[in-house]
C-alpha cells in the first residue's frame, strides 16, 4: 500500500514536471516571450528586467531551469496589470472555482448514475432513446448558452433564485446545474456503455447461468465492475470541469479562476494566464492522484494496477 | 404596574421604530459594471471604470460638473504667476479619512511622484510638471518645464486625486493600495477582484455628508446578466446597456433607460504611407463619403449618438462647431472619387481592423461599414478580432489599412485629440510625415495664449478632417439602465459620482 | 444494412447525420439568399410564421439583416469540416502515440504516457488562452487547437485496446510465427480497436462543434466572416431577449447534429464492438 502511493506520488512528480515542461516550451518557442507576458505599451525597464528574469541571453535548458526555480518559490512572474505577484492572484481564486467544480461533480454523479443505469437496462427501448437524447442535449448545450436560459427563466421569468454572484448556497444552484449538466451527460453515457460492455463479459454470464436472479447479478457484481472505470473518468473529468467553470463564471459574474484567466487574456496579462494555466494543472494532476489513494483504500485490487 | 408595562411595551416599540427607521435611512447603492478596476493606485491605471470608481475615494484641486464645467474642488482658486508658475489656493480644513489634514504637502507628495516616475501609466499626462512649491500650508506653485496651458485640466482628472502625505510616506504605495485613503466623500472598504468594490459613507466630507451611505460596484461582464440583475433589483444602476435592449428595459415596471452623450468619440485611423491605398486622399475621401453615420446611429446605437468630423466636442478646448453634428454623407461622389482614383471597375481592396468586445454595438457597426463600403465599390477585408489581438498587432505594426477606434478625451483638450498623427508619436503606424503638423501641434501644446491656441486647434482639426488624416464617425452616447427610485443625472465624463444620486425610499 | 431498420436510434443518427452532410454539401443550391448579404433596414425580422414575419426569411433575420436559415445552411459547411478534421487530426496523432506505447511498451509507453497525463491535466481552453497570443485567429488554427488538445482520448482508447488484444491467444500465436509487426497491427490489432475508436470519435466530433462556440464566447473563436453554427449561437445571444431566432435555430442545428452523430456512434459500437456481440 505504501509502496503503491510513493509510486503513485513520484509518477504525479513526472507528469507535473511534464506539465511544465510542455507550459515553458509553449511560451518560449511561439515568440519572443517578452512580447507575450508584458503588453506594447509596458516601460523599457520593465521589458529589460523581465529579459534579465527569464536569462533570455541563455541557452534554452538553463532558462528552464530558472523558470522551475520560479516555480518552487511560487514566483512566476508578476502581473503586469494587477503589480501583483501572478500565483497569488491565482491562489486567491482556486477555492472559489474548486467550490464550483467540486459540486457540479457532485450533482452531476448523483444524476448520472441511476440514469445510465436505467438506460443500459432499458436498452434499445424509447426509455434509452429518451435517457440518450437528454445526455446528448446536455452535452449540446454550451455552457454559456444553458446558464443565460437558466437566468432568464428561474431568476428573470420566475424571480425564485437570484441572477449572478456567489454569495450565498441559493446563488450557487444555478451555476452548479450550468456547470454540472454537461458531466452528467458524459457519465450517463459512460455508465450505459460500461455496464453494457460488462454485463456482457463472461463471469456474468456464468453468473447468470448458475440461476442467479437477474436483478442480483446486476447489482452485485455488474455494478461494482461498473464503478471502477466510472470514478476514474470522473477523476478525468476535472480539467473538462475547469473549462466548464470558465464560461460559467463568466456568465454568472463569479470571480474564480475561469473570470480572473479572461480579463487577464483581454488585457494581454499573460504572466497570470500561465501562472493559472500551471496551478491548475497542478492542482488537478493532485487532485488525481488523491482520488487514486482513496480509491486504493478503498477497493484494494486495483492497488496493483 | 399595567402602566408600567404599558410604558415599556410603547418603550420598546419607539425604539423599534427608531431601530428600523435607522435601517431604512442606511441606503445602499448596487451599480453593476461590465469590468473591474485595475488597481486602486490612481497613478497608475487608464481604465474609464477605475476612475469612475476612484473619484468617490479621491478629490483633485479642481473637478468638472456634469457638463464638464472646471468648478473648484480642494483648491478655491488659481492664478498664472508666469508661463511656468502656477499657484493653487487650497481648501483649508478638508479632513482625510483616516483624520489627517489636507494641505500643500499633499499636493506635493502626489503629483511629484506621478511626474516623475516614468513606469506609472498616467506619467505622460503630468510629465511637464517639473516640481510642486510649498508655499505656506495653503499655498503652492506647481512650476512646469514647458509652458503647460492645461495644467488645469491635468489637475482635474484621475491621477491627481489627493493622497495622505504622512499616511501615504509612511506605508509607500504597496501599502496605500490595501487599504486606500482620500478626502472623498466614501471611504474604501474592500476590494474583491473581478468581484466588486465596496466604499462606505465618510460623515466629515466637507461638502457634507452624502446621501447615500454605502456602495457596492459589482463586476458583471456579460451584458444579459448585467440586464437581468437590474430587473430584478439586484443592481439599481447597470452600466453599457445594449442599445437594442433598451425597449425591454423601458418596458418594464420601476424601471427605465438613461441615454447620456459621453466624451468618447469612435473613428477610423486610415495609414497615410506609401504602399497603402489610403495613401492617395481621394480614396480616404471615398470612404468618408460612403459610411452613412445617421443610418447607423439610427439602426445599431437606437439614436445614441452624434456624426462628428472631429474628436474635440462641445465643452473640449478648441472645439470647432462647424465640425460638429455634420454628416458628409454622399455615396455617388464616393464613387466618382474612386473612378477618378484610378479604380474604374471596382475599388480597391482596404482592409479594415477592429475589435468586437470593446463596447455594445461595435461588430454591428463595423460590419456596416464594411458593406456600405462595398456598397460604393470597396473590396473589403473586415477583421473583427478581441480588443487583445488588435493591440498586439498594432504593437507589432502588423495593421491594415484602417483601423477602428474609440477613444475619450480625458482631458479635454485639443492636445490629446491631435497629438497622435504626429510622426514622432504614431511613426508608422499612421505614417504622417510631415514637419509642418508636428511643428503646429507642438507650437499649440505650449501656446499661453488661449485664444490664439483655440484657433491653432481649430486649425489643426479642419486640416484633419478635410484631409481626412483620420475619418471621424460619431460621439457616442452610453445607455445606463437604472432602477425607478434611482434619482440621478449622469455626468458626460461616464464618472459615477455618487454624491450626486440620492435614492426615493418611498419606492 | 438490416440492423440500422431495425434500431431507432441507429435511424435516428442516420437521418440527422445525413441532414446536416446535404446541407454542407449542397449549400449554394438550398440556402434561399446569399449568406453574408445584409440588409440593414430589415434586421431582426422574426420567423415567417410570426406575425411580424415574411415568406422572403422563413427563420427570420439576425442583427445585420441576413437571412438566418440561409446562414445555418452554409454553417453547416464550417462546422462539420472543423469538427471532421478537428477529430481526424485528434486521432490520428492519438492512434500513432496509443499504438507505439502500446505494442512496444516498457520506456516508449512510460513516457507517452506521462505526456498523456500531463495533458489530460491541462484543461484545454486555459492552455488556448495561453495561446492566444502566438497564434493568428483563423480556422486552421482552430482546427489545430481542437485538435491538439484532444488526442490523448485517443491514445488513451487505443493503447488499452492494444494492450487487451496483445493478450489475447490468437495474436500471441501470430507473433511467435513471426510475423512482422506492422502487418499484426494492421491485420489483427486495428480491427479489434476500430469501434471503440469510432465511438470516441464521433463523441468528439459533437464535442469539437461545441467547443468552437465557446471559444467564440469568450472573443477567440472564428474570425467573423467565417460563418459557423457556434459563432452564431456565440454572438446570437446578445439578442436572446429581443429576437430568440438568431442564437436559437443554430442551437436547434448544433444539437439534431451532435445528436445524430452520437446516434450513428452508439449504433455503430452496439452492433460492431466484439464484445457486446450476442
Amino acid at each position: 500500500m505504501q509502496q503503491y502511493i510513493a509510486r503513485r506520488l513520484l509518477q504525479g512528480l513526472f507528469v507535473i514536471i511534464v506539465v511544465t515542461l510542455i507550459i515553458f516550451l509553449l511560451v518560449h518557442l511561439g515568440g519572443d516571450p517578452v512580447r507575450l507576458m508584458l503588453p506594447e505599451e509596458a516601460p523599457e525597464e520593465a521589458k529589460e528586467a523581465l529579459r534579465i528574469r527569464l536569462g533570455l541571453d541563455q541557452p534554452l535548458h538553463y532558462r528552464y531551469f530558472l523558470f522551475l526555480q520560479g516555480l518552487m518559490r511560487g514566483d512566476l512572474g508578476d502581473s503586469f496589470r494587477y503589480n501583483e505577484p501572478a500565483v497569488k492572484l491565482v491562489m486567491e481564486r482556486l477555492p472559489t472555482t474548486a467550490t464550483l467544480a467540486f459540486l457540479s461533480m457532485v450533482l452531476s454523479t448523483l444524476i448520472a448514475i441511476p440514469l445510465g443505469i436505467l438506460a443500459a437496462i432499458k436498452r434499445n427501448t424509447l426509455l434509452d432513446l429518451f435517457a440518450s437524447s437528454g445526455a446528448v442535449l446536455g452535452r449540446a448545450m454550451p455552457n454559456f448558452w444553458l446558464g443565460i436560459m437558466l437566468i432568464l427563466f428561474f431568476a428573470v421569468f420566475l424571480g425564485v433564485l437570484p441572477v449572478s454572484g456567489f454569495d450565498s448556497p441559493r446563488h450557487l444552484i444555478l451555476p452548479v446545474i450550468t456547470l454540472g449538466t454537461g458531466m452528467a451527460a458524459t457519465v450517463t453515457r459512460l455508465v450505459r456503455s460500461t455496464l453494457l460492455e460488462v454485463i456482457g463479459l463472461d463471469y456474468i454470464r456464468t453468473a447468470r447461468a448458475k440461476g442467479l436472479s437477474k436483478r442480483v447479478v446486476l447489482f452485485k457484481h455488474a455494478l461494482r465492475n461498473t464503478m471502477i472505470p466510472v470514478i476514474t473518468v470522473i477523476g478525468l473529468q476535472v480539467p473538462a470541469l475547469v473549462t466548464g467553470a470558465v464560461i460559467t463564471e463568466s456568465v454568472f459574474a463569479i470571480p474564480g479562476v475561469g473570470r480572473l484567466t479572461v480579463a487577464a487574456v483581454s488585457r494581454l496579462d499573460m504572466a497570470v494566464v500561465q501562472a493559472s494555466v500551471l496551478v491548475v494543472s497542478i492542482a488537478v494532476v493532485l487532485v488525481n492522484i488523491g482520488i487514486d489513494i482513496i480509491y486504493t483504500i478503498i477497493d484494494p485490487r486495483v492497488r496493483y494496477d | 404596574m399595567k402602566n408600567c408595562r404599558v410604558g415599556l411595551v410603547s418603550f420598546l416599540m419607539v425604539l423599534l421604530l427608531l431601530f428600523s427607521s435607522g435601517l431604512a435611512e442606511a441606503q445602499k447603492l448596487t451599480i453593476g459594471v461590465p469590468v473591474d478596476m485595475e488597481t486602486l493606485d490612481i497613478h497608475d491605471h487608464q481604465s474609464m471604470v477605475g476612475e469612475a470608481v476612484a473619484v468617490n475615494i479621491y478629490d483633485y484641486l479642481y473637478f468638472r460638473d456634469k457638463g464638464g464645467e472646471l468648478q473648484p474642488a480642494l483648491a478655491t482658486d488659481w492664478e498664472l504667476i508666469d508661463d511656468y508658475t502656477w499657484r493653487f489656493y487650497l481648501r483649508e480644513g478638508v479632513k482625510f479619512h483616516n483624520g489627517e489634514e489636507f494641505n500643500a504637502q499633499s499636493v506635493k507628495v502626489t503629483l511629484e511622484r506621478v511626474a516623475q516616475d516614468s513606469g506609472l501609466t498616467n506619467h505622460t499626462h503630468y510629465s511637464t510638471i517639473e516640481k510642486v512649491e510649498i508655499i505656506d500650508d495653503y499655498t503652492v506653485d506647481i512650476i512646469t518645464n514647458v509652458p503647460d496651458p492645461i495644467l488645469i485640466n491635468r489637475i482635474s482628472r484621475t491621477g491627481s486625486g489627493m493622497l495622505p502625505p504622512e499616511y501615504f510616506q509612511e506605508v509607500g504605495m504597496e501599502g496605500f493600495i490595501q487599504n486606500p485613503i482620500g478626502t472623498g466623500p466614501y471611504k474604501f472598504v474592500e476590494w474583491q477582484r473581478d468581484g466588486y468594490v465596496r466604499l462606505e459613507v465618510f460623515e466629515d466630507y466637507w461638502r457634507g455628508t452624502p446621501e447615500i451611505s454605502e456602495v457596492e460596484f459589482r463586476v458583471i461582464p456579460e451584458a444579459s446578466t448585467r440586464i437581468s440583475e437590474l430587473l430584478t433589483g439586484g443592481v439599481d444602476i447597470a452600466l453599457e446597456i445594449p442599445p437594442f435592449e433598451k425597449p425591454r428595459i423601458d418596458s418594464r415596471d420601476g424601471k427605465r433607460t438613461i441615454d447620456s452623450p459621453t466624451i468618447r468619440v469612435m473613428l477610423l485611423y486610415v495609414r497615410l504611407m506609401e504602399g497603402y491605398p489610403t495613401e492617395d486622399l481621394k480614396i480616404r475621401m471615398a470612404i468618408d463619403l460612403a459610411i452613412d453615420r445617421q443610418l447607423i446611429i439610427d439602426e445599431f446605437l437606437e439614436g445614441a449618438g452624434t456624426p462628428v468630423r472631429s474628436r474635440l466636442l462641445p465643452g473640449a478646448f478648441g472645439f470647432n462647431e462647424r465640425l460638429y453634428d455634420v454628416d458628409v454623407y454622399n455615396p455617388t461622389r464616393a464613387k466618382h472619387l474612386l473612378r477618378e482614383a484610378g479604380y474604374e471597375d471596382g475599388g480597391p481592396t482596404i482592409e479594415i481592423m477592429g475589435p468586437h468586445d470593446r463596447h455594445a454595438v461595435d461588430r454591428e457597426v463595423l460590419e456596416a461599414i464594411g458593406a456600405m463600403l462595398e456598397e460604393v465599390g470597396f473590396d473589403v477585408n473586415l477583421e473583427i478580432l478581441s480588443w487583445s489581438a488588435v493591440t498586439s498587432r498594432v504593437a507589432d505594426r502588423d495593421h491594415s489599412e484602417v483601423r477602428w477606434a474609440n477613444l475619450a478625451n480625458t482631458l479635454w483638450d485639443g492636445g490629446l485629440a491631435v497629438d497622435y498623427l504626429r510622426y514622432e508619436r504614431s511613426d508608422d503606424v499612421i505614417g504622417f510625415d510631415s514637419p509642418e503638423y508636428s511643428e503646429l501641434v507642438l507650437a499649440a501644446a505650449q501656446n499661453m495664449d488661449l485664444e490664439e491656441r483655440e484657433k491653432q486647434y481649430q486649425k489643426i482639426a479642419e486640416w484633419i478632417a478635410e484631409e481626412r488624416l483620420m475619418i471621424h464617425l460619431f460621439q457616442l452616447d452610453t445607455i445606463y439602465g437604472v432602477d425607478e427610485s434611482v434619482i440621478w443625472e449622469p455626468r458626460v465624463d461616464e464618472m459615477i459620482w455618487v454624491y450626486d444620486i440620492s435614492l426615493d425610499s418611498e419606492d | 444494412m438490416k440492423k440500422i431498420l431495425k434500431s431507432p436510434v441507429g435511424m435516428v443518427g442516420l437521418f440527422l447525420t445525413s441532414l446536416a452532410l446535404i446541407c454542407a454539401i449542397f449549400a449554394p443550391v438550398l440556402s434561399p439568399h446569399p449568406p453574408q448579404q445584409q440588409n440593414i433596414t430589415q434586421r431582426l425580422v422574426p420567423p415567417a410564421w410570426h406575425p411580424d414575419g415574411t415568406s422572403e426569411h422563413i427563420l427570420g433575420t439576425d442583427y445585420m439583416g441576413r437571412d438566418v436559415l440561409s446562414r445555418i445552411i452554409y454553417g453547416s459547411r464550417t462546422s462539420i469540416t472543423v469538427g471532421i478534421t478537428a477529430v481526424i487530426l485528434a486521432g490520428a496523432i492519438g492512434l500513432a502515440l496509443g499504438l507505439l506505447s502500446g505494442y512496444k511498451g516498457g520506456v516508449w509507453d512510460s513516457v507517452i504516457m506521462r505526456f498523456v497525463d500531463a495533458f489530460m491535466a491541462i484543461p484545454s481552453i486555459l492552455l488556448i488562452m495561453l495561446l492566444v497570443g502566438v497564434l493568428r485567429p483563423g480556422v486552421v488554427s482552430i482546427i489545430i487547437i481542437l485538435g491538439v488538445t484532444r488526442w490523448i482520448t485517443y491514445a488513451r482508447v487505443v493503447r488499452a485496446e492494444v494492450l487487451q488484444v496483445r493478450e489475447m491467444d490468437y495474436v500471441t500465436a501470430i507473433v511467435s510465427l513471426g510475423q512482422k509487426p506492422w502487418k499484426i497491427l494492421l491485420k489483427h490489432i486495428f480491427p479489434n480497436i476500430s469501434a471503440s475508436f469510432m465511438v470516441v470519435a464521433t463523441l468528439n466530433v459533437a464535442n469539437v462543434i461545441i467547443a468552437e462556440s465557446s471559444l467564440s464566447f469568450l472573443g477567440i473563436g472564428v474570425p467573423h466572416h467565417v460563418i459557423t453554427w457556434g459563432s452564431m449561437l456565440a454572438i446570437g445571444r446578445e439578442y436572446i431577449s429581443v429576437a430568440w431566432w438568431i442564437a436559437t435555430f443554430p442551437g436547434v442545428a448544433i444539437t439534431l447534429t451532435v445528436l445524430g452523430i452520437i446516434f450513428l456512434g452508439d449504433f455503430l459500437r452496439d452492433t460492431f464492438d466484439p464484445r457486446l456481440r450476442g
